[in-house]
């Protein structure tokens, strides 16, 4: 086993257990901290890939800025807690729930299986590229070439989103000022 | 590299953010109204622009987008469905006391934006970009009405399932990726008429017929769509009945046709066995429905598994009776959707209780009901009579002629639940009395409607001749 | 006129469209613009009928062309449409001058003569369609008119349930039509039926296919004309007002199934087993509703049956492969049928009541309605030289020539019944003493515009039976014919027997009803199951009420209950297993510890829980679903590709 794999291993660890915690975990603050941890794995895979401008920019808008905004909204917003519902009791009942039982349990580990299966069958079209020491200069290239009309529309759904963001959340009062 | 081609887009795109401008800016009175004139305005530029563009079939931006005669199609479709919905939006928003009525307008211009990229898209980085486009602005307007815990109700759940569909769509689209390096469809359909149909292509494929299935609403991935157009405002819902859905339907076309040509055995099959289910299933739940945007809901899960027939046949005959079905079903239901306004702006409910006694209270909107509803059916001398009958065709030239049989049955199913409203309208007294009073614009929404439907009735030549033309291989 | 023989339904069009716009200026005079249509269309008609004895025209183009889908626009005039351009142009003009008296001052006049209107039209274009495409197109027009008129009087709940009965009754033929009409379409490429016919007939389609085709457009023809099993919608189709009933549920439109299976003759010649099967159903429901006919004591029920029962006649003769005597009958049939029907209707706007128990001893009261009733009853009963005769005597001689002589007791036994039901009817309105006083003091005949009708009607019920009698050299065999026409030799004990039976019916109708001689009520006491059954009309409705409807809403019940609950109903299910099990672990603890109180606490707290539990997790069952799906979607793909 290469040093590469192993590293490989470990920042998929860190990156999906982090995320399964973001689901369950009890206090929302908390959940916010594990996505952080979560999106510095992935940056550490976009490392593993010789993508360094990447990997700085997933550290730096991820890590640094949107979870920090989400940790914001979170104090302002006053929910600390999430609420389990219907809070399951006894061992079969947990077992059996709908939200957090066997079913959607058995369906996610049929689907993996199935997945896992057919990638016996892949025959991944790898593509050598020479590791580019300037990822930034072709990243900012193909971003205005090839990519233009993606780039362009990225922005506009940005927009929607801010747009929605400010219809639904808004009250009367701030408007009529 | 010539922008001229993609004027309308950036047209329209300027009208977006001018009218974002104005949002803010105008603070004076009516911003319903100077929004609706904006909008209406930005729409019509946006089509005159496309009628004089100077014709360009091709590739463009390295590939991201194919212009072609379907795209062309489209493009005017898309804009249209836009000053309809607009036109149907100015009174509601006012009626419910919608809080923001300004926004409104820009968000679907958006969608709008997002859908007619989504239909000249030639590489699945824009098919994607234009879906999530039409998406997010679609969950907003779901939850427009935010007084309304129903209409909030359909803005989280919409948003919910998007979300996951969206995810299984592009885990399809990075198994592609993954397996012939490239995204553009063109390429893609190079490569895979090389290698076949190994075990993971196919999966790829149902991942991406799957969440695109989930778009069109098809059974059993539907769940979403009577919850989210019960409670979604009425124009939204007349909204989600075309738009998305005919672009999604779009989106298929360009991705199977373009990109998976050399599939076609398998998705045809794939799309013949998910249109048998989704039409029958849709048609029958509809009989029982007691809430007409639920039932029109189902009734449009229908016609999802209707236009699928033309998937399914797999040809170029196909295609293009699924555009005039489209064509057909988009302007029908328009029409429906702008009755259902104008009648929910009064009484507020859309129960079908309330349609008794329609045809004494507002005798033309009972009558274009009546008509829209006809052409739904596919009565001959209405515009749903040739899509249906070109479905039909199209079905049986490929061999599916138990398909077109259950299309058949389907369609004398479905008279039972349209015949229920037009029973409440004509031979029930009305719960009511009064004339119902119809705002302007909804009268000529639904006049223009109706002309449609009975031109493209009984004169659909010519259109049909130049879908042929648009679509033609070669 | 025979090249623009079209025109004949285009003139009723124009007046449906002229009455549905100009309905509130117009008023009552409506009913001027429908007759002068009618009478135009009537005149064209007759004119078409004289340059069709030289020989037939058809005329059809493309209307609309996708790849090698064709959309033919096309008429064609041969005998067969010539006679029925005749049938219902007179049959129509009749009725809509009989209904300016009857109709008098009905809130929905103008709608009343609209229906009329647009129902001949499409009538007339049904006839004129030489190809499927327009006849169906036609088919669902009648169906409308039909369907608008059942529930003219809408505010009666009667006639509203009698709509919604008709419009799905028909509705299940239909859609054997529809598809019948596509299979052959699929199969011949072509909606016309020269075209379909020639195909078959040059072998080039599979003997099984044509078959399963024939039977389809059969069905169709089995709703439309009220045929066994579906002929439950047409005794309750008589809430419509009744000269509306006499054209569009007695005489014109519900011979249109009759007409389908004349018109797509081709096709089941082709096939034997076709054809037996049309005879089979016909003379089924011919005998099945004359034997419901003689217990109803609701004057227009009895019409209703005996119209059922006649249909079943005209099917009959075409099923034993008389081409010329169903259509003959069908002729005859719509003359008196509908003159009966209109007499009936002059009955009823004399007493305000169907009952004939209410009636009795009117005679001397409606002299006009009395005798035009009595040639209408004659023809119907078969008692020459009367029309009906002439046509039942040729179904008779074909049933008796064909291979299955079942078919010809039925026939005889059904024309005996006939005769019994119809002096029975006129006995029980005419004769005897009045029963309802109040009713027969008020009692007077109609107004001349009604009556005339009656009287046109009744000569013609009398003699359109003459073409088709040796007196005229069968010159109705000789004109109308399929093929080259090879009709049964004649034969005097076919004739002997039908003259016997229609005696025989008329004298027991004399007997029970006239001269007492058997006693009714000893009669129905001795035969009370019997009786029970037949006034029951053998209690198809409430098993039809049993299987389908029930099943019906069994079915949608468990297609919603699927929909919206069967997931979230799976992973529910198993919770409330896991939950009863561990309820039960828990009984027992607490059975043992603390006893039965607290049992039930817990047996009320696990119901609320249930409950709550149908109440979440919606969103989470459709993401199961999604994710499900994907699972099956993948393994069908590899199972069905690779």
């Amino acid at each position: 086993m290469n040093l590469q794999l192993l590293a490989f291993m470990i920042l998929s660890l860190v990156t999906l257990g982090a995320a399964f915690k973001v689901i369950t975990a009890r206090f929302i603050t908390h959940a916010a901290l594990y996505l952080a941890l979560s999106f510095v794995g992935v940056a550490g895979l976009f490392l593993l890939l010789n993508a360094d401008f990447l990997a700085a920019v997933q550290l730096l808008v991820y890590v640094g800025a949107i979870t920090t905004m989400l940790i914001f909204a979170v104090m302002l917003s006053q929910v600390e807690e999430i609420r389990q519902g219907a809070a399951e009791e006894g061992f079969w009942r947990r077992i059996l729930s709908a939200r957090f039982g066997v079913i959607p349990l058995a369906v996610a580990a049929a689907l993996a299986g199935v997945i896992l299966y057919l990638y016996r069958f892949a025959n991944w079209k790898a593509v050598p590229v020479a590791p580019d020491p300037n990822t930034t200069r072709s990243i900012g290239q193909a971003m205005f070439t090839t990519y233009l009309i993606p780039f362009e529309v990225a922005s506009l759904v940005l927009l929607v989103a801010m747009i929605g963001a400010i219809v639904l959340t808004m009250k009367k009062e701030d408007r009529s000022r | 590299m010539s922008y001229l081609p993609i004027l309308p887009e950036i047209v329209l795109t300027a009208a977006i953010l001018f009218l974002t401008l104005v949002v803010v800016f105008y603070q004076g009175e009516n911003r319903n109204g100077v929004m609706m004139t904006g909008t209406i305005f930005g729409l019509s530029v946006t089509l005159l622009t496309l009628a004089f563009v100077p014709p360009f079939a091709g590739y463009l931006f390295s590939g991201m987008l194919t212009l072609d005669g379907m795209a062309f199609f489209f493009r005017w479709l898309f804009p249209a469905v836009g000053l309809f919905v607009a036109f149907m939006a100015r009174e509601f928003l006012e009626v419910k006391k919608a809080e923001n009525p300004g926004e409104f307008y820009v968000i679907l211009l958006l969608a709008i934006l997002g859908m007619m990229l989504m239909a000249s898209s030639g590489d699945l980085i824009t098919i994607y970009l234009g879906l999530e486009l039409t998406s997010i602005s679609s969950y907003i307007l779901a939850g427009y009405l935010r007084e309304d815990p129903k209409s909030g109700e359909a803005a989280i759940k919409y948003f919910l399932m998007g979300a996951l569909a969206s995810g299984v769509l592009l885990f399809g689209m990075s198994l592609f990726y993954g397996l012939t390096g490239a995204t553009n469809l063109v390429s893609i359909s190079g490569i895979l008429h090389q290698v076949g149909a190994p075990p993971l292509v196919l999966a790829a494929m149902v991942f991406l017929i799957i969440g695109l299935g989930f778009k069109v609403a098809a059974v059993p991935f539907h769940m979403w769509a009577p919850d989210a157009y019960e409670g979604a405002p009425t124009p939204v819902t007349a909204f989600f009945s075309v738009g998305p859905k005919a672009a999604a339907f779009a989106a298929i076309i360009r991705v199977f046709t373009d990109g998976l040509s050399s599939l076609v055995w398998e998705w045809s099959l794939a799309f013949a066995v998910l249109a048998l289910i989704t039409m029958t299933l849709g048609n029958l739940t509809a009989l029982w429905q007691k809430n007409v945007k639920r039932m029109l809901a189902y009734s449009s899960i229908a016609h999802a598994g209707y236009i699928m027939v033309g998937l399914a046949a797999g040809t170029w005959q196909g295609t293009v009776a699924m555009l005039l079905y489209l064509l057909a079903y988009v302007f029908t239901n328009l029409g429906i959707f702008a009755v259902v306004t104008a009648l929910g702006n009064r009484e507020g409910k859309d129960e079908l209780t309330d349609f008794t006694g329609l045809s004494q209270r507002s005798p033309y909107l009972a009558a274009a009901l009546v008509v829209f509803f006809l052409s739904l059916i596919g009565i001959p001398f209405t515009a749903g009579f040739f899509g249906k009958f070109l479905l039909f065709g199209a079905a049986v030239q490929s061999g599916l002629v138990w398909l077109a049989l259950v299309m058949a049955v389907n369609s004398a199913i479905s008279v039972g639940y349209y015949y229920t409203v037009v029973r409440n309208m004509y031979l029930v007294a009305p719960k009511n009395k009064g004339a119902l009073p119809v705002a302007g614009e909804l009268k000529l929404v639904v006049t223009v409607a109706l002309l449609v439907t009975l031109i493209l009735g009984l004169f659909f030549e010519p259109v049909l001749g130049r879908l042929v033309a648009f679509t033609l291989p070669g | 006129m025979i090249e623009q023989a079209w025109i004949i339904a285009i003139i009723p069009i124009v007046a449906w469209l002229i009455i549905f716009l100009f309905a509130k200026a117009l008023k009552e005079k409506v009913a001027y613009v429908g007759i002068l249509a009618m009478g135009i269309s009537l005149l064209l008609s007759v004119l078409t009928f004289s340059e069709a004895l030289g020989g037939t025209v058809e005329k059809s183009f493309p209307w609309a062309v996708v790849g090698d889908i064709k959309i033919p626009v096309g008429f064609q005039v041969d005998p067969l449409t010539a006679v029925m351009l005749l049938v219902i142009t007179i049959v129509s003009l009749m009725v809509q001058i009989y209904s300016v008296g009857y109709m008098h001052g009905d809130v929905r006049y103008a709608k009343y003569y609209a229906i009329v209107s647009l129902f001949s039209a499409a009538m007339l274009g049904l006839v004129l369609a030489n190809n499927f495409f327009w006849l169906v197109l036609s088919w669902e027009i009648m169906g409308l008119s039909s369907y608008l008129l059942i529930s003219h009087w809408y505010e009666k709940p009667e006639a509203a349930a009698a709509g919604m009965k008709a419009f799905i009754t028909t509705r299940i033929g239909d859609i054997g039509l529809l598809l019948g009409t596509i299979m052959l379409f699929v199969y011949t490429h072509s909606f016309e039926f020269n075209v379909i016919a020639e195909k078959i007939h040059a072998g080039e389609i599979n003997q099984g296919i044509v078959t399963v085709a024939a039977l389809l457009v059969f069905a169709g023809g089995v709703g439309k004309s009220a045929q066994f099993p579906l002929h439950v919608w047409l005794p309750d189709a008589m809430a419509g007002p009744t000269p509306g009933s006499a054209l569009i549920h007695a005489a014109t439109m519900v011979a249109a199934g009759v007409y389908l299976v004349a018109r797509a003759y081709g096709i089941f010649v082709a096939t034997p087993y076709a054809l037996f099967w049309v005879a089979l159903i016909g003379g089924f429901t011919a005998l099945f509703a004359a034997t419901i006919a003689t217990v109803m004591t609701d004057i227009k029920k009895v019409l209703a049956y005996s119209t059922v029962s006649q249909l079943g006649y005209m099917m009959l003769g075409l099923g034993a492969g008389s081409y010329t005597a169903g259509i003959f009958h069908l002729m005859t049939h719509a003359f008196f049928k509908s003159l009966l029907f209109l007499g009936s209707g002059s009955v009823i706007h004399a007493v305000h009541s169907q009952e004939m128990h209410e009636m009795g001893g009117l005679r001397k009261k409606l002299p006009i309605t009395y005798w035009t009733f009595l040639i209408g009853t004659a023809a119907l009963a078969g008692i020459p030289p009367f029309s009906g005769f002439w046509s039942k005597d040729e179904i008779l001689l074909a049933a008796y020539r064909s291979p299955y002589p079942v078919l010809f007791w039925m026939g005889v036994a059904t024309a005996g019944l006939t005769a019994y039901y119809m002096t029975r009817a006129v006995i029980l309105t005419f004769f005897g003493q009045p029963r309802d006083h109040h009713k027969y003091e008020h009692a007077h005949e109609s107004p001349p515009v009604m009556t005339v009708p009656l009287v046109i009607l009744a000569t013609l019920a009398a003699v359109s039976g003459l073409p088709g009698s040796p007196f005229l050299h069968n010159a109705f065999g000789e004109f109308v014919k399929f093929g080259h026409g090879h009709e049964a030799e004649p034969s005097s004990f076919v004739m002997i027997i039908a003259i016997s039976a229609a005696l025989l019916g008329v004298l027991a109708g004399v007997a029970i009803y006239g001269y007492k001689v058997i006693s009714r009520e000893k009669a129905i006491r001795s035969w009370r199951p019997l009786y029970l059954v037949l006034k029951n009309k053998y209690y198809v409705d409430e098993f039809y009420m049993a299987i389908f409807v029930r099943g019906t809403v069994l079915l949608a019940e468990i297609v919603g209950f699927f929909d919206r609950y069967i997931i979230d109903g799976l992973v529910n299910l198993v919770g409330w297993l896991g939950m009863q099990l561990s309820f039960l672990s828990g009984l027992f603890d607490k059975y043992v510890i603390d006893g039965m109180v607290n049992g039930v606490a817990a047996i009320t707290m696990a119901l609320g829980n249930s409950a709550r539990r149908l109440q979440t997790g919606f969103v989470q069952s459709y993401a199961i679903t999604l994710f499900a799906g994907v699972v099956i979607g993948l393994i069908l793909i590899q199972l069905i590709g690779g």
